[in-house]
C-alpha cells in the first residue's frame, strides 16, 4: 500500500537529502500499518499530520528566521484582529487566485510548447498578396513550394470542416481533414493502433482509408483493437479505417476523421485559396528564412486568364504556436494587464494596512524594545507574521486559481485554442505566488524595520496614542492615491467593455429570434447524390414538419443567421458594368422569410411557382441591391454568380431578381450585412447536401416540439444526422467572447473597487484613531460634530479625487488599448467614463464616511481623561 | 563535561538498546509509543536521532532497500560508549536526588 503520492514528494522535497531515504521508507512502512489496522483514510490523514510535522520540527533546529514561539504569538496576534487578518488574506487570495488562473490560461494557450516533438521546428504557411493580406493556399502553389524548397524538412497541406460520418454507433456530423503525405511526419505523430497511411494510399483513386481520433474510437467504433473491419461513410463514400491517433491528438482543432487529400483530384486554380499549410522546418532553417525561399518561388507563380488580384505576391512563414493562439492574444493580454492591475491594488491594499497596524503597534513594540528585546529579534516577530499572513493568503489564492481553473471550460469562449493544455502548471503558480508573498513581506517587513530602529521612548512618552512612526500622512495619501487611480482604470476598462456588449446586445439583427428552432440535416452522398433526390427529401420533411401539432411555420435555409460566413463569392450582372460585388449564397424555402420574420422589401419572396422547370429566380438583400443597382427598381434584373454552383458553368444562365428582402446580421451581430442572394432549393439544390430547417411554433415553443421533429426526420430517413438549436442560442453565442470579456474584466474591476474601498476605509480609520486626541480637543473648543465630520471627509476624498484624476489620464491610454475590442463604443465614451467615477467616488465617501462619523461623536471628555 | 541529555533522549537511546539489531527509525518510533503508552512526534525522533549522533552518543549505517518500504533503505541506529556513559550518569544523578525521597513519592523499592 502506497502512501499518499502529493504528501510523500511533499515531505520528500523538505526533507535533507542525506536523511530522505530513511524517514521517507520509515512512513512508508508505518503507513502500511497504520493502513493496515485503521484503515485507508485515516491512514492518509495520519501521513499528512505527521509528513508535515517532520519537517516544522526540522526547521526548529536549524536556525531559520522563524521560532515556534514567534509563530504561536503571531497566531495569536492575527486572532486577535479577525477583521484585518481576513482582508488581508482575502487580498491575497483574491489577487493570487485571479492572477495564477489568468495567467495558466496565457501560459497554455500561447507560451507552452506545442505538445509535438521538436516544436520550434513547425510553422503555418499562407499565401499573402497586398489587396487581401494573408490568404490561404491554392493546390498548385502548395504543390510548387512543396517541391521547389530548401528549407523544409516536411511541408504538407490541410484542411478541415464538418461532415456526416455513417457506420460508426449513430450517424453523426463530424470534423473530417483531408491531410496531403507527410502530415503525421510534420507533427512526428504515430497511430497508437493500427497505422499510418501509406504512400501508395496518398493518390488519386487508392483505396480509400482514414485515421480516427482517439475519442472517436471510443465512442464510435467501441475502442476495440480490431479496426481493420471498420467500415465507414465519410461524406458519402465508403472508408475503411487503418488507424486511431493518441488520445489528445487534436489537429486541426475538432478533426475526428482524417484522409489522405491526394484521394480526390485537385483543381488546377492557382486562386483557390483552399488549403492551410503546415510545414517542419528542416534543422537549423528560421522561419523569415524559410519565408525568404518561398517567397522567391511564389514569385515565379503565373495565372492563366484568372483574376491576377487574387494571385499571391509572396509567402508568410509563422512558427505554429503563435498561429494558433494568434487570435486570442490580444483579449488574453488584455485580462493579463487586467488582473495584474489587480494584484497591484491588492499590494497597495496590504501595504497600507500593514504599515497602519505597524504604525498603530509602535506602543507594544516600544514597550517590548524598553524591557531589553533585541532590535532583530522584533523584526522576526513581526517578519513572522508577515509571513504567516502570506502563507494563509497563498494557500487560499492556489486553492481558488485551482477552483477557478478547474471551471475555465465552462468559463471560457469554446473557440479558445489549445484549452486542454490549459491547468495549473508550477512555474506559473510559483511566479505569482513569489511576486505577491514577496510583496506582503517586503510591506510587513518595511515599518517593522523602521519600528524597531525608531526612538523607543517617543510612543512611551506620549501614551502610545498619538504617535505614528511615519510622521506624516504622505505615504498614506500616496497609496489612497495609487489605489483609487489602479480601480478606475479598472472599472472603465469594465464599463466600456460592457457598455459595448449592451451596444451589441441591442443590435437589430433584422429578424426574430424569438421562439425559433433551427435543426441542421445532412444528406448522405451515397444517397443522395443527385438534386432531385434532395429536392424530393427536403419536400417531403418540410411537409412532415409543418403537419406537426404546434408548428406555425417551418422554412429552409442552407445555413441559418449568425452562424459565421456564408458562402460568397464574386457576382455579374446582365449588361454591366462590372459591379466588383462579393454576395453571400444562401438556398431558401418560400417560408423561411416569414419563419424568421426577414421583411419584405420590394418585389415577391419565392414561392411554389419557382420549380425546377420555370425560370430561375433570385431574391437579393437590400445591401446587394444598392451596390448592384443603386437608385434603380431591381426587380427584373438578372444576375449570376461565377462558379458558386454548377448551374452557373453556362455563363449565360442568369437568374432573375423577383424580390428585395430585409438586411439581416449573417456572421455574427456586430459584422455588418454582407450582400446576399436567395435561390430556392427546388431550382438550385446543388450545395445543398445539408441545410437547415428553421420552426416556428404556435402557442407552443419550437424547443418543446425538438422530440417530435427528431421523429420525423428518423422516420423519413434514420441515416440522416440531426442537431438542434435555438435562435436564441445562436444570437448569445455570437455575443459569446464579449460577453466573457465583459464578465471577467467587470470582476476584476470589482474586486479592484472592492479592495481600493477597504483600502481607502483603512486609511481614514487609522488617521482618525491616530488623532482622537486633536479631535477631542477641538469639539472641547467647540467645533461641532458636524464640522469635524466634514473636516475628515474632506480630507479623504482630497485625495481620493486626485487618484480620480490620475486614474482618468491613465484610462484614457489603457481604453485605447481596448478599442479594438469595443462595437460602437469609443474608447473615451463620456458616460462610461462619468459613470465610473461617480461609482468610485461614491463608494470612496461611504468608505471615508463611516470612520469619519466615528470621529464626530468622540467624547471630548472622555479622550482627555485619558491623559 | 560530558554533554547531559535531555528526557526524550534518555528514552530514545534506551529504545535503541532494547531493539539491538533491530533498532531503526519506525520500530524505535513504536517501541517508544507502546512503553510510555504516548504518541510520539516522528519529527522530534528523528531530530533527536541527529543530535545524539552529532553529540557521539550514537552512529548509524544504512541498511538494504526493502520492498515494503517503497525501495528505499533503512538506518540503524547503534549506541556508542558515550551513550552508555550518559544513560548511566543520568541514572546516578536520578538516584541521587531519589535518595530517602522513597516513603515520600511512596515508591516500594
Amino acid at each position: 500500500m502506497r502512501p499518499p503520492k502529493v504528501a510523500e514528494a511533499l515531505l520528500g522535497r523538505f526533507l535533507p537529502l542525506h536523511e530522505r531515504d530513511e524517514i521517507l521508507g520509515d512512513m512508508a512502512e508505518r503507513y502500511a500499518r497504520t493502513a493496515a489496522r485503521e484503515g485507508r483514510l485515516r491512514a492518509r490523514l495520519w501521513y499528512w499530520r505527521q509528513g508535515l510535522a517532520i519537517p516544522l520540527h526540522m526547521l526548529r533546529r536549524r536556525s531559520l528566521p522563524i521560532e515556534f514561539q514567534d509563530l504561536r504569538f503571531a497566531l495569536r496576534t492575527l486572532r486577535r484582529s479577525p477583521g484585518f487578518t481576513a482582508v488581508a488574506i482575502l487580498t491575497l487570495a483574491l489577487g493570487i487566485g485571479a492572477n495564477t488562473a489568468i495567467f495558466s490560461i496565457v501560459n497554455g494557450v500561447m507560451l507552452r510548447p506545442l505538445p509535438y516533438p521538436e516544436p520550434e521546428r513547425l510553422v503555418r504557411v499562407w499565401e499573402h498578396n497586398d489587396s487581401f493580406g494573408r490568404l490561404q493556399a491554392a493546390w498548385p502553389n502548395f504543390v510548387d513550394w512543396r517541391a521547389q524548397n530548401e528549407s523544409f524538412e516536411v511541408i504538407t497541406a490541410y484542411s478541415g470542416w464538418t461532415d456526416t460520418v455513417l457506420g460508426g454507433a449513430e450517424p453523426l456530423r463530424a470534423g473530417i481533414s483531408p491531410v496531403s503525405a507527410g502530415f503525421f511526419r510534420v507533427l512526428r505523430t504515430e497511430p497508437t493502433v493500427g497505422r499510418s497511411f501509406s504512400d501508395a494510399e496518398h493518390a488519386e483513386g487508392a483505396d480509400p482509408v482514414v485515421l480516427v481520433s482517439h475519442s472517436f474510437w471510443q465512442d464510435q467504433l467501441g475502442g476495440t483493437a480490431e479496426i481493420g473491419d471498420a467500415e465507414l461513410f465519410v461524406a458519402g463514400f465508403p472508408v475503411t479505417v487503418v488507424g486511431v491517433l493518441p488520445a489528445g491528438f487534436d489537429f486541426p482543432a475538432g478533426t475526428d476523421v482524417w484522409y489522405p487529400a491526394e484521394l480526390q483530384k485537385q483543381g488546377d486554380s492557382r486562386t483557390a485559396h483552399n488549403w492551410r499549410i503546415v510545414g517542419r522546418l528542416a534543422e537549423g532553417v528560421l522561419p523569415e528564412q524559410a519565408q525568404e525561399d518561398l517567397s522567391l518561388i511564389t514569385a515565379r507563380f503565373e495565372a492563366d486568364g484568372e483574376a491576377i488580384e487574387y494571385l499571391a505576391q509572396r509567402a508568410q512563414v509563422i512558427p505554429l504556436r503563435e498561429a494558433i493562439s494568434g487570435p486570442v492574444q490580444g483579449p488574453l493580454m488584455l485580462l493579463l494587464g487586467a488582473s495584474f492591475m489587480v494584484i497591484l491594488v491588492g499590494c497597495t491594499n496590504l501595504a497600507s494596512t500593514l504599515l497602519a497596524r505597524g504604525s498603530a503597534r509602535s506602543g507594544e513594540l516600544a514597550v517590548l524594545r524598553a524591557l531589553g528585546a533585541q532590535k532583530s529579534r522584533i523584526v522576526r516577530r513581526l517578519f513572522t507574521e508577515s509571513l504567516l499572513l502570506a502563507t494563509f493568503g497563498a494557500t487560499a489564492g492556489l486553492l481558488l486559481a485551482a477552483a477557478l481553473i478547474r471551471a475555465l471550460p465552462a468559463l471560457l469562449p469554446s473557440d479558445i485554442p489549445r484549452m486542454a493544455e490549459i491547468g495549473l502548471h508550477a512555474p506559473v503558480a510559483i511566479a505569482v505566488v513569489v511576486v505577491s508573498v514577496g510583496a506582503a513581506l517586503l510591506f510587513g517587513l518595511l515599518p517593522a524595520w523602521r519600528i524597531a530602529s525608531g526612538d523607543l521612548g517617543a510612543p512611551l512618552r506620549d501614551g502610545g496614542r498619538t504617535v505614528s512612526v511615519v510622521g506624516n500622512r504622505g505615504p498614506w495619501r500616496l497609496l489612497v492615491i495609487a489605489e483609487v487611480a489602479l480601480a478606475l482604470i479598472l472599472l472603465t476598462g469594465a464599463g466600456l467593455l460592457m457598455r459595448s456588449l449592451f451596444r451589441a446586445a441591442n443590435v437589430d439583427p433584422g429578424f426574430s429570434a424569438d421562439g425559433v428552432v433551427a435543426m441542421s440535416v445532412a444528406l448522405p452522398a451515397h444517397e443522395y447524390g443527385e438534386v432531385h433526390q434532395r429536392v424530393a427529401y427536403y419536400d417531403e420533411l418540410l411537409q412532415n414538419v409543418r403537419r406537426i401539432p404546434g408548428v406555425a411555420r417551418a422554412g429552409l435555409t442552407l445555413r441559418p443567421p449568425l452562424r459565421g460566413w456564408p458562402t460568397n463569392g464574386r457576382i455579374s450582372i446582365d449588361g454591366g458594368p462590372e459591379p466588383h460585388v462579393s454576395a453571400a449564397y444562401q438556398v431558401a424555402d418560400p417560408d423561411y422569410f416569414e419563419t424568421l420574420g426577414i421583411p419584405l422589401v420590394r418585389g415577391r419572396f419565392l414561392d411554389s411557382s419557382d420549380t425546377a422547370d420555370s425560370a430561375h429566380v433570385v431574391v437579393i438583400n437590400e445591401a446587394l441591391a444598392d451596390l448592384a443597382w443603386p437608385g434603380e427598381d431591381p426587380i427584373g434584373k438578372r444576375l449570376t454568380g461565377g462558379g458558386m454552383d454548377s448551374y452557373w458553368e453556362d455563363p449565360d444562365a442568369w437568374a432573375i431578381v423577383v424580390g428585395v428582402a430585409g438586411d439581416i446580421r449573417q456572421r455574427d451581430l456586430t459584422t455588418e450585412t454582407y450582400p446576399a442572394m436567395y435561390f430556392s432549393y427546388r431550382q438550385r439544390a446543388d450545395r445543398a447536401s445539408s441545410a437547415w430547417v428553421v420552426v416556428r411554433g404556435e402557442r407552443i415553443e419550437a424547443v418543446d416540439l425538438i422530440p417530435q421533429m427528431r421523429a420525423a426526420i428518423r422516420d423519413l430517413d434514420s441515416d440522416v444526422p440531426v442537431q438542434f438549436l435555438t435562435m436564441e442560442e445562436a444570437v448569445s453565442s455570437s455575443l459569446g467572447d464579449r460577453r466573457f470579456l465583459a464578465e471577467v474584466l467587470g470582476s476584476f474591476a470589482a474586486m479592484g473597487l472592492l479592495l481600493a474601498a477597504l483600502g481607502i476605509y483603512g486609511v481614514v480609520a487609522y488617521t482618525v484613531s491616530l488623532r482622537t486626541r486633536e479631535m477631542g480637543i477641538r469639539m472641547a473648543l467647540g467645533s461641532a460634530p458636524a464640522h469635524v465630520l466634514r473636516m475628515v471627509l474632506r480630507e479623504s476624498m482630497v485625495t481620493v479625487v486626485i487618484g480620480l484624476l490620475l486614474g482618468l489620464a491613465g484610462a484614457a491610454v489603457a481604453s485605447r488599448l481596448l478599442s479594438s475590442l469595443l462595437y460602437e463604443i469609443s474608447p473615451y465614451d463620456p458616460v462610461a467614463l462619468a459613470a465610473t467615477a461617480l461609482t468610485l467616488l461614491t463608494v470612496a465617501a461611504v468608505a471615508s464616511f463611516i470612520p469619519a462619523r466615528r470621529a464626530a461623536t468622540i467624547d471630548p471628555l472622555i479622550t482627555m481623561r485619558a491623559d | 563535561m560530558g554533554d547531559s541529555i535531555g528526557e526524550f533522549e534518555k528514552l530514545l537511546l534506551l529504545a535503541v538498546l532494547r531493539l539491538g539489531e533491530e533498532a531503526y527509525g519506525a520500530a524505535i518510533i513504536d517501541e517508544l509509543a507502546e512503553r510510555t503508552g504516548r504518541e510520539v512526534s516522528a519529527g522530534a525522533v528523528y531530530v533527536s536521532l541527529r543530535r545524539l549522533q552529532d553529540k557521539g552518543m550514537l552512529r548509524s549505517h544504512a541498511g538494504e532497500p526493502t520492498p515494503t518500504r517503497g525501495g528505499r533503505a533503512k538506518r540503524y541506529y547503534e549506541v556508542r560508549r558515550d551513550g552508555i556513559v550518559a544513560l548511566k550518569a543520568a541514572r546516578d544523578a536520578w538516584d541521587a536526588m531519589l535518595d530517602g525521597l522513597e516513603t515520600e513519592l511512596q515508591l516500594n523499592t
